[in-house]
């Protein structure tokens, strides 16, 4: 795997954190939504790279509405990892134990762009790979919410071409 | 029925393989390597390692770790491609490629292989497969998964 940048810390720096549900799964997670004990602060788990003992993870914050703003395809993958909340993300290497053996603290111009996405392609929940059963804590948590009612008006930015979805 | 090909695993697994998985005679397609003889082409997740997760629910989830132990499939070609198409274009880096593989390869699946689940709506399926069952040497590669053309608008925007 290509070696990280940033700075390297002792050890994961997040609390314990809860699974909410997996947003994208293929023979396993690719993207899972996590969230702290408060249930205040969600956390995206992308999945970069893989060798003979680890898989590599990409783990930063999101807002609800950014997650909102995927789940309607308003955003794409690619520009909510390009906008992290923090400004910053951490990248692991999480071993078979699931316990992690190197952690960085990684800028944004640090996060090698061959871990990004290749296109802006929207939320697609059968593609995705989202089960029956985390598609209703999505659907309660994040589209029937009453908040989600106040931000009925946000509109996507101009601009941006998601919506795109030809691979060719 | 004969004994499936992980059974250690799943005895102690509530209805897994589910009850309604079928043995069948169908079609079907999957993602491998290049390499016809890599270790993972017919390997199924849990049995990968690394295994590719970020928590501990395989082992809390009964029937995410059942589906950990069958194979993936899609019951045609083009369904095998989408599928691929949008993970690897919209949801990945570079590096899907090293977990997943690149090429494809298409073989039947026979009624003495194992139990498959119904096909859905993306023409995927899964297959617990039955002990002696070999699907290396009934399946034939037919070349990659990308084609030239899906590369054309692949360039890197960030």
């Amino acid at each position: 795997m290509i070696p990280m940048t940033g700075t390297k810390l002792e050890k994961f720096p997040l609390p314990q954190l809860n699974v909410v549900a997996d947003l994208v799964y293929y023979d396993g997670p690719l993207l899972t939504l996590w969230e702290d004990d408060l249930k205040e602060s969600y956390y995206f788990y992308y999945w970069c790279s893989v060798d003979d003992h680890h898989n590599r993870w990409l783990v930063f914050r999101v807002t609800e509405r950014q997650i909102r703003g995927y789940l309607t395809g308003q955003l794409s993958l690619r520009e909510v990892i390009l906008n992290p909340v923090d400004r910053y993300y951490f990248l692991g290497d999480l071993d078979d134990d699931l316990e992690w053996q190197q952690v960085y603290l990684v800028m944004p111009d640090d996060l090698p762009k061959s871990y990004l996405p290749k296109k802006e392609i929207p939320f697609d929940r059968e593609l995705d790979g989202v089960s029956e059963a985390d598609w209703e804590i999505l659907e309660q948590r994040f589209l029937k919410s009453p908040s989600w009612a106040v931000e009925k008006s946000w509109q996507p930015r101009v601009g941006s071409d998601v919506g795109e979805v030809s691979y060719a | 029925m004969a004994s499936f090909k992980y059974q250690h695993d799943l005895q102690n697994l509530p209805n897994c393989p589910p009850a309604d998985y079928q043995q069948v005679h169908c079609q079907a397609f999957r993602w491998v390597f290049e390499e016809e003889n890599h270790p993972n082409n017919f390997r199924p997740p849990l049995v990968i390692q690394p295994r590719r997760r970020n928590d501990k629910r395989f082992r809390g989830n009964d029937r995410l770790t059942c589906a950990g132990y069958a194979l993936s499939f899609f019951n045609t070609l083009e369904n095998a491609r989408k599928r691929y198409l949008h993970l690897y274009y919209g949801r990945t880096g570079q590096d899907f490629v090293a977990s997943v593989g690149t090429h494809l390869a298409q073989g039947i699946i026979g009624e003495q292989d194992g139990v498959v689940s119904k096909i859905d709506g993306q023409g995927h399926f899964e297959l617990h497969e039955f002990a002696k069952t070999d699907l290396k040497s009934k399946f034939k590669w037919t070349g990659p998964i990308l084609q030239e053309e899906d590369n054309h608008d692949s360039h890197d925007r960030h």
